[in-house]
């Protein structure tokens, strides 16, 4: 019996310190390199104080290189010089496992697989670092890792406060799992904070699309025709405004109500006439007709070239009735202050024209291009 | 008296740990056998030594000093002759720019270094090397250590199936392969630390008891990552601009939005830079803070969705413009989300949940991007000059 607790006054210590030279040899080996992992920050911008419309959260999908036992800790440390910015406010965050996420890469290592699983119920903290330390997120309660699969879960602000640091660029962050408070699969990665990761669009919406169109003078008096003799001339003005893409207008006449528009006396039509334009200069030539100005010398609004008013004497002839509207002014483009055009009238009557007041009902259309 | 009997006790528990430190030595055995062994040539007839002059032939001159002079020499034990000569590390590279020593990778590396094969300033979690096999056979087989510490206490080995380091009491002859299909992948090194300065040794085996001793060391320090992201405001032409925050759009004045109007693309483009060697690659993601353009002047919100705003009464949302990033066959390329990447008045959302506009499957160098802001005012629209959205743009690298 003395010789059996002698002999076991020696073999004890000694297996002890087996155990011991064992387990030192165990924790000497070097923690793995995760598979894959990502960091999803919902903002980039620098020196955000986790709180309001500067609320930090993130996603970390992350896969081990080999299987971890369920209770394992996971902890996302970030850079030592940078305490107190990434966890604004120390305390517990709130977590919860994802399934998957925006940034997932189809068919690879970098999509979530499954939700972060739990031993009881995750929990997480954000901690201060100091010296020594650093700011850390630590996520426990976690249940089995299989390698191979990626694991997702969700970490924002509870009464632990996350931020972003104040310098913009790169920044370092460690991903591990640990156990035991060893890690067993770590790797660093980096993310890039910016001075600012906000476009701010503005709009003015206008009001609903309009056109404004005016008729300056809606009666023109040509004064006294002579049978053969000169042509004689009046005017008025138009003017449009619109908000839409541009604006124009179109004219038709009435005639004698059957063949053609013109100046018409119950019994003589002083047509306007079968062409397109009218030479009331020559000698030869009798009708009706009319030109506009053009509004403006650099802007797109256009007088059709039948109208136009460059050249003395000669008028654009009009046709009857709504199916018979010339275009006559246009512009593409929005006209947000009225601009004018005079319309000029000419009438020349023919040798045989009869006495008489003579009248043409000349019909406006103006419209916009929304 | 108490001193002695702690000698004793000291001494004893020695006794007890003694097979624990000797049982890592190799024992002979009498029945070995010695096969698949070349042998080098150059053996010369020593009649004079009688029986053994056989084994003397297969023996190689030492190098010892102490066993020659100009008069005399010995020869070393015969075994020599059956051991692999020692190799060599030619190349073990982790972010080579512009140049590579090694010379049975992807023509990428060849020309361009590791930066060319892992993106922005090299490899952070994996390397090349190739083997130096100092004249062994093409069957020779080679094992490789790696340590982080130049093998003072961190030696391991390289899986011969993963290409992952392991410990020592995973090593076994799964981890031996030939010259050649240790290089035949292009990275032959994987799962290793950013910012790490690994150290190699490569051993040589060929046949039975002919493993080589340890090559010379080489080593190589792992990139620490990369990651750049920037934004930037200017117009259709602005493929090189870079402004500065704050960065805005605007639909106002001639690019304002009239109620029942034709869809409006803003002026400005939002251009982005982009650039990682993360091995997935990297996302781009948007998202807003109101999911439109909202008026706190009339409460009224131009809501963003993904839509061809010709066909819709209202809306607002981007489009990609332009894609570009330099060109490395080996690396990734961008592309443009579906939703994003529409002709003509066709946007994709910019919703309060985010989501992915542009995205590479592997690292990219220089990526430039822009997108299009195009908005449409419906009918019911009441003017005012503060409808506004925030949008975030966030870039996430995956390791």
């Amino acid at each position: 019996m003395k010789k059996i607790i002698s002999f076991l006054k020696y073999v004890i210590p000694s297996t002890l310190l087996v155990l011991i030279l064992s387990f030192l040899i165990v924790t000497a080996t070097q923690a793995g390199t995760l598979s894959a992992v990502y960091v999803f920050l919902s903002r980039l911008k620098i020196n955000l104080n986790g709180t309001g419309t500067q609320a930090v959260e993130m996603i970390l999908a992350i896969d081990t290189s080999t299987s971890v036992a369920s209770g394992s800790t996971i902890k996302i440390e970030f850079p030592d010089a940078e305490d107190g910015k990434w966890c604004r406010t120390a305390g517990a965050l709130t977590v919860a496992g994802v399934a998957s996420s925006a940034v997932d890469l189809p068919a690879s290592n970098w999509t979530i697989d499954a939700a972060l699983p739990t031993t009881g119920t995750l929990a997480a903290t954000c901690t201060q670092g100091g010296t020594g330390t650093v700011d850390t997120i630590t996520i426990s309660n976690v249940g089995e890792l299989t390698a191979g699969t990626t694991y997702g879960v969700n970490i924002s602000s509870g009464t632990g406060i996350i931020g972003t640091d104040s310098t913009a660029g790169e920044h370092v962050l460690n991903i591990s799992v640990n156990v035991g408070g060893v890690p067993v699969d770590s790797k660093s990665i980096k993310i890039h904070l910016v001075n600012d990761d906000t476009v701010v669009v503005t709009a003015t919406v206008a009001d609903i699309a309009s056109v404004f169109c005016s008729i300056n003078g809606n009666s023109v008096n040509l004064g006294t025709l002579y049978p053969g003799g000169t042509y004689a001339v009046g005017s008025n003005t138009i003017g449009a405004s619109t908000t839409s893409n541009g604006y124009y207008w179109a004219v038709y006449g009435t005639g004698d109500g059957s063949t053609d528009a013109g100046l018409w006396s119950g019994s003589t039509l002083i047509q306007s006439g079968p062409t397109a334009t009218l030479n009331l200069a020559s000698a030869t030539v009798f009708g009706f007709g009319m030109t506009l100005s053009d509004p403006d010398g650099t802007d797109p609004a256009t007088v059709t070239t039948n109208f136009v008013d460059t050249t003395p004497g000669i008028f654009g002839t009009i046709d009857r009735l709504y199916s018979g509207a010339k275009l006559v002014l246009y512009q593409n483009g929005s006209q947000l202050s009225t601009e004018p055009s005079t319309v000029t009238y000419g009438a020349k009557a023919q040798p045989t024209a009869t006495l008489g007041t003579y009248t043409e009902y000349v019909y406006f259309i103006c419209g916009g291009y929304y | 008296m108490k001193r002695r009997k702690f000698i004793n006790k000291i001494i004893t528990m020695l006794i007890i740990l003694l097979p624990l430190s000797v049982s890592a030595t190799e024992l002979n055995s009498p029945n070995y056998k010695i096969v698949g062994v070349t042998t080098n040539t150059g053996g010369v007839t020593q009649t004079i030594d009688g029986d053994y002059s056989a084994l003397l032939e297969a023996g190689r001159v030492s190098n010892n000093p102490r066993n020659y002079s100009s008069t005399y020499k010995l020869y070393t034990s015969p075994e020599e002759a059956f051991i692999a000569s020692v190799p060599s590390v030619s190349c073990f590279e982790t972010t080579t720019s512009g140049h590579s020593d090694c010379t049975t990778g992807p023509e990428e590396l060849s020309s361009g270094g590791m930066v060319a094969i892992c993106g922005p300033s090299g490899c952070y979690d994996r390397a090349r090397f190739e083997i130096g096999n100092s004249s062994n056979p093409a069957d020779t087989l080679y094992a490789v250590m790696i340590s982080t510490d130049n093998f003072v206490s961190d030696i391991r080995y390289v899986d011969g199936n993963t290409f992952w380091p392991e410990s020592i009491s995973t090593h076994n002859l799964n981890d031996f392969h030939t010259k050649t299909d240790w290089e035949n992948p292009d990275f032959n090194l994987l799962g290793l630390q950013s910012s790490t300065t690994y150290y190699i040794k490569i051993f040589a085996l060929h046949g039975d008891f002919t493993q080589s001793d340890a090559g010379p060391a080489a080593f190589a320090t792992t990139s620490s990552g990369s990651v750049f992201f920037d934004i930037d405001i200017e117009d259709s032409s602005g493929i090189s601009a870079e402004t500065n925050p704050p960065y805005g759009i605007s639909f106002t004045g001639d690019y304002r939005l009239i109620p029942g109007s034709t869809p409006t693309t803003a002026e400005d483009r939002i251009w982005m830079d982009a650039r990682t060697n993360s091995q997935g690659g990297f996302a781009i993601l948007t998202r807003g803070l109101n999911g439109g353009l909202k008026s706190n002047t009339t409460g009224q919100t131009i809501v963003s969705a993904t839509a061809d705003l010709n066909t819709t009464p209202d809306g607002f949302g981007i489009q990609s413009e332009y894609i570009n990033q330099d060109t490395y066959p080996y690396l990734g390329t961008i592309t443009a989300m579906s939703d994003y990447s529409g002709t003509g008045n066709s946007v994709g959302i910019v919703g309060t949940s985010a989501t992915k506009v542009y995205e590479s499957s592997k690292p990219v160098f220089n990526g430039r991007m822009a997108l299009k802001v195009i908005a449409k005012a419906g009918t019911d629209k009441v003017a005012a000059a503060d409808y506004q959205e925030s949008i975030y743009f966030v870039l996430i690298p995956r390791f």
